[in-house]
């Protein structure tokens, strides 16, 4: 019979790579993000809704269509509220998820990394506007304004991609950091104030002509193409539609670092704060450049081709 | 039923969310009857209707439902006393709608409760169902009738047919009273069947 006399090996779990967690984490959060029931119904009504007014739409190209604010209303509202409650399911398993040899900031990362299921979602919309702009239907030129097709392709691209992403990072943000009972509807209904509030109080027509300019793009969908009140016309709006886009994708930069704020220590709380106030820095610069760019009053063009400048 | 057992049942509502959220929808009615013929007074009542709704959604709410299960009160009736506070925002929803009506000179306003009172039902009803699986599912609810709302009101998908929301007078009416009767009904059937006792086969 023999004795040993060594002492056992520390047997603690250390961390590894933030990587090698990530992956597998943010595999799980896309797989628990793509089934959860808001989202998938969501996407489904969006279907519905464009296959039950598709005549209608295929008649009003400039309002409906050419912004796809669809997308951002079935994709990115639904996503949104998708992740906050998936967020908001970790507030019970708390004691029990901290004890994984996770970091809080990997775990938020992997949640932020799901974005991708809407993201996809939104591409797919994409490409049934691109495959319908060339092949379904014929928009006459006029009806693009002062906008060219690229102008019209940031605007599509912000109000399916970039608000279905941003929409999800925003809802991840808020359930990191509201553990309040109602937050979910708390958060709906601030986006919403937020969005239609300014899309409804500042139209061209009786808004004094420097508030429009300057506020009428606050909010996280947009568009720059109207049809004009009698139908006989194409309205583009002011402001740049691609420093707009950058402005987009600064929110969802904020609302990435916001999530990643949350319980983050050290020197990743450090690098955030240094990026959060560089995003914000960001933000800023190019919402000064998205109302002060593009066209400064809006102009009308009609049917003939011929456009005049709208004053107040 | 006793008042006291009453005022026992519904100790367990979530209060402070419930009535936050019914402030929230009676400010936003009062914002909507002030400023009656400015762009933002039908997202206000929009936006009204959704939190009446969504406060509904957290009467159900039962943090202690394990307990409270094991009490000798029927699952239906201590959803019939708690479904009790949907009836006060119907009344919060209506009083806000009748001002509306009043400072826009247009009955076609009050008309919106009928469509008030189908969420206030649709609410209650999902949040009965899932209650047989999470003790308080009205976080779960809220967020997705809300979105559901919001999403109906501004798509429109079904105008072809049946207007959903309507809120002028112009609107077809008969229609969307049609559809929130329907959805009244199926309610009622879900409230029935979600709140039987499981060992009662007459239901």
């Amino acid at each position: 019979m023999s004795t040993t006399t060594a002492r056992p090996r520390a047997t603690r779990a250390e961390p590894g790579p933030v990587r090698s967690t990530i992956g597998p984490l943010a595999r799980l959060e896309i797989v628990r993000l793509a089934r959860h029931p808001v989202l998938v119904g969501g996407a489904l009504f969006g279907l519905v809704s464009v296959v039950a007014s598709y005549e209608e739409i295929q008649d009003d190209a400039t309002g409906d269509l050419q912004g796809l604010p669809v997308t951002a209303l079935t994709v990115g509202l639904p996503a949104m509220v998708a992740a906050h409650l998936l967020a908001r399911s970790f507030d019970r398993t708390d004691e029990l998820v901290e004890s994984a040899p996770t970091s809080r900031v990997s775990r938020t990362g992997s949640q932020c990394l799901s974005a991708v299921v809407p993201a996809a979602l939104a591409v797919v919309w994409l490409v049934l506007f691109a495959v319908a702009q060339r092949w379904l239907w014929t928009t006459p030129e006029w009806m693009y304004g002062t906008l060219s097709h690229a102008d019209l392709w940031a605007v599509v691209i912000g109000n399916t991609v970039l608000a279905a992403v941003g929409g999800t990072l925003l809802g991840v943000a808020a359930g990191r950091w509201w553990h309040f009972r109602g937050s979910s509807i708390a958060l709906l209904l601030t986006v919403a104030v937020w969005t239609l509030t300014v899309m409804s109080v500042f139209s061209p027509v009786g808004t004094p002509e420097a508030w429009y300019r300057w506020v009428r793009l606050f909010t996280p969908v947009g568009g720059f193409n109207n049809p004009a009140p009698d139908g006989n016309g194409s309205d583009t709006l002011t402001g740049s539609p691609w420093w707009y886009l950058a402005w987009l994708v600064t929110l969802c930069a904020l609302a990435a670092i916001a999530a990643l704020l949350k319980g983050s220590e050290g020197t990743s709380r450090r690098r955030l704060v240094r990026l959060g106030a560089a995003a914000l820095a960001a933000s800023v610069l190019t919402y000064g450049l998205a109302a002060a760019g593009g066209n400064s009053q809006v102009v009308r063009t009609f049917p003939d081709g011929h456009s005049v400048v709208l004053t107040p | 039923m006793r008042s006291t057992q009453a005022v026992g049942l519904l100790a367990g509502v979530p209060w402070r969310t419930v009535v936050g959220l019914a402030a929230a929808g009676a400010a936003l009615l009062v914002v909507a009857s002030i400023w009656v013929t400015a762009p933002v007074a039908d997202l206000a009542l929009r936006l009204g209707l959704v939190a009446l709704a969504a406060s509904a959604a957290h009467v159900l709410d039962e943090a202690a439902a394990e307990a409270v299960d094991a009490t000798p009160t029927s699952l239906r009736v201590r959803t019939a006393t708690r479904s009790s506070c949907a009836a006060v925002m119907l009344a919060i929803g209506m009083l806000g709608l009748g001002m509306v009506a009043l400072r826009s000179d247009s009955s076609a306003r009050l008309g919106i409760s009928v469509q008030l009172a189908g969420c206030l039902l649709v609410a209650l009803a999902a949040a009965a169902l899932l209650r047989r699986r999470l003790t308080e599912p009205g976080e779960v609810v809220a967020g997705t009738l809300a979105a559901g709302i919001l999403m109906l009101s501004l798509a429109r998908p079904f105008d072809r047919w049946v207007e959903v929301f309507p809120g002028e007078a112009g609107d077809r009416w008969a229609g969307s009273v049609a559809l929130w009767s329907l959805v009244a009904l199926a309610c009622g059937v879900g409230l029935a069947r979600a709140t039987r006792d499981p060992y009662d086969r007459r239901v």
